[in-house]
């Protein structure tokens, strides 16, 4: 006779299953088929025809697959998970279980792994940011003792910069601070080169980088005594002395050419954010022996020395302040000195804000994430009741079973980490070349803290998801499941509200995301809108910064020459010289007022100045409301000073009169000029879009030596493409003088809001793939009960329902849990909402619009969502539906 | 297309009428694969029989749903055999397909009826 059981093992031999399970399936499988044997034999069949009439039986209709196809369930085996085991073996043998159910599903197990990967990725990728910009610490020994130190005058409700005199006068008297240190931003002319370059450069006092206890890279730090006048010296970026100098450390020592004048190099800084790469080339901050004090313009740090409390230093600041407010009552009223943490270097406090709003959101999205995991766990665990019952049945302890669930997650969340880990290097990839407006973006990177995190947050998720979605289909499947109705697949009726609960969840929170995101987006889109007095279309600005050792005739010959030949040039409509950028941070200012007006101190209204040639406001759009702009004959006069002020200005000092021909007062309280109204041109916003227009006086340039130029031009065509001729046009009058820094107004209005366009980009993202995420998880929820209810349905179809009255129901079920979700999100969203105020514009954190629009785009969608899966259960066949049964 | 649908029809049919045959037949005492497939053949005087090959796939599937259960029982002067028996919830299920199949089949008669009229 044959040997059944080596045929039947045969043929089962690729399943790969339990060993017990396969040999009762084959020893039963081969007595069947003894006892088939004989009664052929009986029959009068020959044995050769009788073998070979039972394999073509065995081999017709695949045993090998039907076995294959069946669940798991070992209950054939009953050495399964009898008590807790080996815990490495049971681990090992919980993790090829796993490995094997995740593989014959392989929709289930992909929808899984992407959803983990989405989650993860953007989470690790926001906080690879919030890591780089908050939590790296500063590149200072110490940086917890450093601190920034303005002047305040908490009365009016503003701080500023410390004039020279003031911050002399703090280095003397201070008793709290190892070294204070001043810096201010300054252009530097390279030349004696092939091509005169333009450098960013900084004057910095002796102390500045003493403050930081900075190591140079090579040479010296500034020596005391080098901020007296004659010191010709000069340290360099550790950038511009690679990428221009080639890293060479025979530079120190050696003499460069910076606006017109020999430089020693006497060192090289460490890279490094922020300070050490705000400017190319730093040289000493004179002390002059007379110093001023009624503008300020160095930004302060102070570094306390060891042991000193933030209080006492405070408590010191406070008692210098008192002494100058003393010395000085005129200039000094109302005059306080304030320090702030340095942590502000790297991002203000409103950037910070933002950033930590973008880690909650994608902590929600991630959440989202999880729920929808835990959405697919439960419909698979609900699939496999039967299995797990089984398994309890059979003696396996609720915590094996637990376990086995929670392994499979754990695989899934490995996989889905190690997917989103990767997902986050091109994301930084990309973050690092975009104008986010935030400092060490640009050198984001993955370090051992973002991979801890990943490695967190991929465990946690797992964990959480594979717990909750372990116990739910514990509770559901361990005791009753064997009682509980008899369709296949069937959750209970708990485990159904579980998931809507879920839905519910996921609705609430991606809503208020896009509530974030929309409020967002509407107060962008308002900056964007908002009448910025200017024109910025084919509008570009230059920078041509005449060398200080020129006089000012030289200087000047130099400016008409450039305005004179560019006007020739094809494609120029005007140009014009500006002493400031509009937009760009740094702005010269000046207190106003009218004669006679008692304001003092912090009372006096601060109104920005500009230096501009006649031209100017033509060139920049800027319209004349009344009386006359300058002509070329006007020039800078003492006594009076003419100005053309801004419209606010206008009424602020001359409400309801003609101020044309009126008397200013200029530099109020610093000693007042007397200014004479000739003309009133348009508001604009010149210290951001966000801001309110600003007030501004404009004098003419001429008669002043105030360098750097910037001209602005418009041009009849693409303004970039002017640049060439711009620059032959310069050189051919001087050639040691560069041309830099060229900027469309577009580009200047773009970088102002990059801070906001990046927080915007980065939650409407977000925002965007929750949703995605929601949608899933309703059509999800509702296709599988769907599917679980086609009997249901077959009948009311049979018994007369009609498509329409199906549809409803099926779509009324599925919105029930979006609909809470809505409210629920609603009143997260207004609560939430009020975090952002400080970055929302011309838009309430309760905007109706907003709220409205987004509940209505959601309930649409998840419409949508639920129309699918109900029409799909349309199509049903009533006869098979029925018999299902 | 009709073709198809008669060869839907039937697998359909055959595949639920094989499930409530089995269910049937341990209804009353637990039995083996072979018990079974030979009772349903003798019953059926021919017109279904089980091969070996879908027999058994069968079976362990209704296990796994938890309607049969199967164990390896040893009976005086026999050998070794798995014998099959139905579970409270298989009573459930066959109680459910039996009044199912019996409106069916009255449905069937109804309709083949009335066109014959």
């Amino acid at each position: 006779m044959r040997d059944w059981r080596a045929e039947v093992r045969r043929r089962l031999g690729t399943l790969g299953m339990d060993p017990a399970r396969e040999t009762s399936i084959v020893e039963e499988v081969a007595q069947d088929l003894e006892d088939r044997y004989r009664v052929l034999l009986a029959s009068g069949q020959s044995a050769v025809d009788a073998t070979r009439e039972l394999l073509a039986d065995l081999d017709d209709g695949g045993l090998a697959e039907a076995v294959g196809r069946l669940p798991r369930s070992k209950a054939a085996a009953p050495v399964l998970g009898a008590g807790p085991g080996h815990l490495v073996g049971d681990g090992w043998h919980d993790a090829r279980h796993a490995l094997r159910m995740l593989r014959r599903n392989p929709l289930f197990t992909s929808a899984a792994v992407l959803t983990l990967a989405l989650g993860i990725g953007t989470t690790t990728a926001m906080f690879s940011v919030v890591n780089a910009v908050l939590f790296r610490p500063l590149p200072f020994p110490q940086p917890e003792r450093l601190v920034t130190i303005n002047a305040s005058f908490p009365d009016a409700g503003w701080t500023t910069s410390l004039s020279h005199a003031n911050f002399w006068d703090l280095r003397d008297l201070n008793e709290t601070f190892a070294d204070v240190g001043a810096f201010t931003g300054r252009s530097l002319n390279l030349s004696g080169r092939e091509l005169p370059e333009r450098l960013s450069g900084a004057e910095v006092s002796v102390g500045f980088f003493r403050a930081l206890a900075v190591t140079p890279v090579a040479g010296r730090l500034f020596a005391p005594g080098e901020d007296e006048p004659g010191h010709d010296v000069v340290l360099l970026s550790h950038r511009v002395w690679t990428s221009r100098f080639g890293g060479d450390t025979d530079l120190v020592g050696r003499t460069l050419t910076l606006d017109g004048r020999p430089h020693t190099v006497v060192g090289v800084l460490p890279p490094g954010t922020p300070w050490l790469d705000s400017a190319d080339a730093f040289v000493p901050l004179v002390r002059q022996p007379d110093p001023q004090r009624g503008s300020f313009e160095l930004a302060a740090i102070g570094r306390m020395r060891p042991g000193v409390s933030a209080e006492r230093a405070t408590a010191d600041l406070e008692r210098v302040a008192r002494v100058l407010r003393g010395r000085f009552p005129e200039i000094n009223d109302g005059f306080h000195l304030a320090m702030t943490s340095s942590r502000d270097w790297v991002a203000s406090e409103t950037q910070r804000r933002a950033l930590l709003i973008l880690m909650g959101a994608v902590g929600l999205l991630l959440l989202i994430a999880s729920v929808n995991l835990v959405n697919l766990l439960l419909a698979q665990a609900v699939g496999r009741t039967r299995e797990v019952a089984l398994r309890a049945a059979l003696g396996a302890s609720r915590t094996r079973v637990i376990r086995q669930l929670v392994v499979e997650s754990l695989l899934l969340g490995g996989v889905g980490a190690a997917l989103g880990f990767l997902v986050v290097f091109p994301i930084l990839a990309v973050l690092r070349q975009a104008d986010t407006g935030l400092a060490r973006v640009a050198f984001v990177e993955v370090d051992v803290r973002v991979l801890l995190f990943t490695v967190l947050v991929g465990l946690g998720t797992s964990v959480a998801t594979g717990l909750v979605s372990a116990l739910q289909a514990a509770a559901g499947a361990l005791a009753p499941s064997l009682r509980e109705g008899e369709r296949g697949a069937v959750g209970s009726p708990r485990q159904q509200r579980i998931r809507q609960i879920l839905v519910g969840t996921e609705v609430a929170l991606s809503l208020t995301l896009l509530v974030g995101a929309g409020l967002l987006l509407r107060s962008f889109d308002a900056m964007m809108r908002v009448d910025r007095g200017f024109q910025t279309e084919r509008r570009m600005l230059v920078q041509v910064n005449p060398p200080s050792s020129y006089d000012e005739a030289r200087t000047w010959q130099l400016i008409d020459q450039m305005i004179e030949r560019a006007r020739t040039l094809p494609g120029l409509i005007s140009i014009a010289a500006v002493s400031g950028r509009p937009l760009v941070p740094g702005s010269t200012g000046l207190g106003i007022g009218r004669p006679g007006s008692t304001d003092a101190g912090r009372d006096v209204p601060w109104a920005t100045w500009r230096l501009v040639t006649p031209d100017y406001f033509r060139t920049m759009g800027v319209s004349l409301m009344r009386g006359r702009i300058f002509t070329d004959v006007d020039q800078m006069e003492r006594d009076p000073m003419k100005a053309v002020v801004s419209q606010r200005v206008a009424e602020l000092l001359y409400p309801g009169e003609d101020p044309v021909g009126r008397a200013i007062v200029l530099w109020k309280g610093q000693g007042d000029g007397r200014g004479e109204i000739i003309g009133v041109v348009d508001d604009i916003r010149e210290r951001g879009l966000s801001e309110e227009p600003t007030l501004a006086v404009y004098f003419p340039y001429r008669g002043w030596r105030w360098l750097p130029v910037q001209f602005v031009l418009h041009t009849s065509a693409e303004a970039a493409a002017l640049v060439p001729a711009l620059r032959a046009v310069l050189s051919s009058i001087d050639r040691d003088v560069p041309l830099s820094d060229v900027q469309t107004l577009e580009e200047i209005v773009t970088r102002s809001v990059a801070s906001r366009r990046f927080t915007l980009t980065l939650l409407g993202g977000f925002a965007g793939l929750a949703m995605v995420l929601a949608l899933v998880g309703i059509h999800g929820v509702l296709a599988y009960s769907v599917a679980r209810r086609q009997t249901e349905i077959g009948v009311r179809m049979a018994l007369g329902a009609t498509g329409g009255n199906v549809l409803r129901l099926i779509v009324w079920q599925g919105m029930r849990p979006v609909m809470a979700g809505l409210a629920v999100g609603l009143a997260a969203a207004f609560l939430l909402s009020q975090l952002m105020t400080s970055l929302l514009f011309d838009v309430t954190p309760t905007d109706p619009t907003t709220y409205g629009g987004v509940a209505v785009l959601i309930a649409v969608a998840a419409v949508l969502a639920c129309v699918l899966p109900a029409r799909k259960a349309l199509r049903v066949n009533v006869m098979s539906a029925l018999r299902n049964e | 297309m009709t073709y198809n649908l008669s060869r839907m029809f039937d697998r359909e049919l055959k595949k639920g009428s094989a499930e409530l045959l089995i269910l049937s037949l341990v209804e009353q005492e637990p039995r083996h694969g072979y018990d079974i497939a030979r009772l349903i053949e003798l019953r059926s005087k021919g017109v279904i029989r089980f091969k070996v090959a879908s027999l058994y796939p069968m079976l362990y599937r209704l296990e796994a749903r938890g309607w049969i259960q199967g164990r390896w029982i040893e009976k005086t002067g026999h050998r070794r055999r798995r014998f099959y028996r139905l579970t409270a919830q298989g009573r459930k299920v066959l109680a459910a397909q039996r009044g199912g199949w019996l409106a069916f089949a009255d449905a069937i008669s109804r309709i083949t009826g009335v066109e014959h009229a």
